[in-house]
């Protein structure tokens, strides 16, 4: 029995060593590289450029710095950050705005998109081609306490009945599904990713509402931006300018040559599908910056205006000031 | 000749019903016209398979890693837990209903929280499938040591055997097969418990992530080669748990009963 018991642990040790051995077979990095996390807000994709290039062509080796690029679970790329797992996360500024105003210590500290390139997306029998089209209408949302008040907005300035837009959940399902089966007339998605597949890839016909089309109507938001903690702006305010500086020389050679965001995307992500991720690169690389050198630069009347905008949908109630949301000063020079 | 013979009278009705499932599939995707992004049909699966094997294979060895190391630690903990609650009716009484409780909290929801307070590390998601592979193995260790034969364990007192002795020379290896009835079930689900806790969990690698990265760029013929290859790995372990059982306990007779 005894013999039989060692030959049962002996296996079973064996199965933990060669699973450790399996899993264990990552490259071997300098010790004095300082290792930094940073959290995406989604499933890698081109929104994220930048950080892929940079990660890619080993600019942030250069500078000193072992990037982990890690995927978002349920609790949010920001509570990562505010838990002390992550330095660096990806937000949005309907989510940095409101998390502050709730107390939570977080800051933008660049934008990755110069706009917002959100629109509205419907199959093209619906009809629906401007914002008040959308009154009698049925809205796909996905549980965003900000959908609400700004289609509602949208559809007003233009003339329609803002009460007359139905709102139903749309789920995590595919879109394409959801439009087919009737379940929704119109959803919220970024041009570069979804829209990108709907209408060039799958050849699906479409109208989209884009949110910068409308801009007298409502405001401009930063999405998405990345956020650190107040405490690592004190205590790391280096880390942080190295870490922005690369990522700003990976967006700036997204500006330039998308082709190689597609393939540092691709290389980190290799699941995802090849031809939405080069028409997506293409798509984007106008919209990270208005010039190459002003990558991340946030404008504070942008900021203002969205923070006004949150306060009159009640989004935003306490009295936290909106310059303390973000900043530029860790930004390379221009 | 008589291996040949068993693997196609064993493997020959699975594989046989396997292919029809399949056609049926195929076709049926072919003739409703089912748009492939909705659901893929095999011969696209296959295609991503090998398109994308040499990825997949990285993310199936994180997943292994994950599920072997919690399924050893899962039924390590699943047997102390029952040890610990054969030793006296009072221990049973206590800990039993908190073990079913904590089993109505599912790994799922459990799993952020876990990242939070674990990190990015291996940690979050070995746990997830310690605490799924656990409570089957504690539930049929408990029964299979209270079904020793008391007869047994009084032989062996009354020759002086220490409660050591009597654990190692008649309650666990009495216990042995009952104990892997629960690794067996285990087994079956741990892999896949690996993949959703990776889904959740922050995971750099592993085959729930490629599931998630597959979906979210709307590859559906991606989504499903990830779930044949943790069918495939599932299946593997189940197999390697029975034949670990086998060589565990060869004086029970195993052979298996099949209509001649």
């Amino acid at each position: 029995m005894t013999r039989r018991c060692r030959t049962i642990a002996i296996a079973l040790v064996l199965i933990g060593v060669s699973a450790l051995v399996a899993g264990c077979g990552g490259t071997q990095r300098s010790a004095a590289d300082q290792k930094v996390t940073v959290v995406l807000d989604y499933t890698p994709n081109t929104n994220h450029a930048g950080v892929y290039v940079a990660e890619h062509d080993g600019v942030y080796a250069k500078a000193g710095m072992d990037v982990d690029i890690v995927e978002p679970d349920p609790s949010g790329a920001v509570a990562q950050v505010v838990a002390g797992n992550a330095q660096f996360a990806f937000s949005y500024a309907e989510e940095v705005l409101p998390r502050r105003a709730q107390g939570t210590p977080i800051v933008s500290i660049a934008t990755a998109l110069r706009t917002n390139t959100s629109s509205l997306v419907s199959p093209i029998d619906r009809g629906i081609t401007r914002p008040r089209d959308l009154a009698g209408k049925t809205y796909g949302t996905f549980g965003g306490p900000i959908e609400e008040p700004l289609i509602k907005a949208l559809v007003a300035c233009d003339g329609g009945d803002p009460d007359r837009v139905k709102f139903t959940e749309a789920g995590t399902a595919d879109y394409s599904v959801g439009f087919r089966k009737n379940a929704y007339d119109a959803v919220w998605v970024f041009d570069g990713w979804d829209v990108i597949r709907m209408r060039d890839i799958d050849k699906t016909p479409v109208t989209t509402i884009a949110f910068r089309d409308h801009l007298d109507c409502i405001p401009d938001w930063y999405t998405p931006v990345i956020v650190t903690s107040e405490k690592i702006l004190r205590d790391k305010p280096d880390l942080v300018r190295a870490f922005l500086a690369a990522t700003a020389e990976g967006y700036r050679t997204a500006i330039r040559t998308p082709q190689t965001a597609a393939d540092a995307l691709m290389s980190g992500a290799p699941e995802s599908d090849r031809t939405l991720v080069e028409a997506s690169a293409r798509f984007l690389a106008p919209f990270y910056a208005s010039s190459p050198a002003t990558w991340g630069r946030q404008d504070a009347a942008v900021w203002e205006r969205f923070d006004a905008f949150l306060r009159r949908a009640k989004i935003v109630t306490t009295n936290s000031p909106v310059s303390a949301a973000f900043t530029n000063d860790y930004l390379p020079a221009p | 000749m008589d291996v040949l013979h068993t693997v196609i009278r064993r493997g020959g009705p699975p594989i046989t019903l396997l292919a029809v499932l399949l056609g049926v599939w195929e076709a049926w995707i072919r003739l409703a016209d089912v748009d492939p992004s909705v659901l893929a049909p095999p011969s696209r699966v296959a295609r991503a398979l090998v398109d994308t094997s040499g990825t997949l294979t990285d993310h199936a060895a994180t997943t292994l890693a994950e599920t072997a190391i919690g399924l050893v630690i899962g039924a390590l903990v699943g047997v102390a837990i029952a040890a610990l609650v054969n030793v006296s009716s009072h221990i049973r009484r206590a800990v039993e209903p908190l073990l079913v409780v904590l089993q109505t909290v599912p790994a799922i929801v459990l799993a952020p929280v876990l990242v939070l307070a674990l990190g990015f590390g291996w940690a979050p998601r070995i746990v997830v499938v310690v605490l799924i592979v656990f409570f089957p193995v504690a539930i049929a260790a408990a029964g299979a040591f209270a079904a020793v034969d008391p007869d047994r364990l009084d032989l062996v007192r009354s020759l002086g055997g220490s409660r050591w002795d009597v654990l190692r020379h008649v309650t666990l290896p009495g216990a042995l097969p009952g104990i892997f009835d629960g690794v067996r079930i285990s087994a079956a689900y741990s892999v896949a418990g690996a993949a959703i806790a990776e889904q959740i969990g922050g995971a750099r690698s592993g085959l729930g992530l490629y599931i998630v990265r597959s979906q979210r760029s709307f590859r559906a013929d991606q989504v499903l080669a990830g779930v044949v290859v943790i069918a495939v790995l599932s299946l593997g372990i189940y197999t390697l748990v029975t034949i670990l059982a086998r060589r565990a306990t060869p004086w029970l007779s195993h052979t298996t009963k099949e209509p001649a």
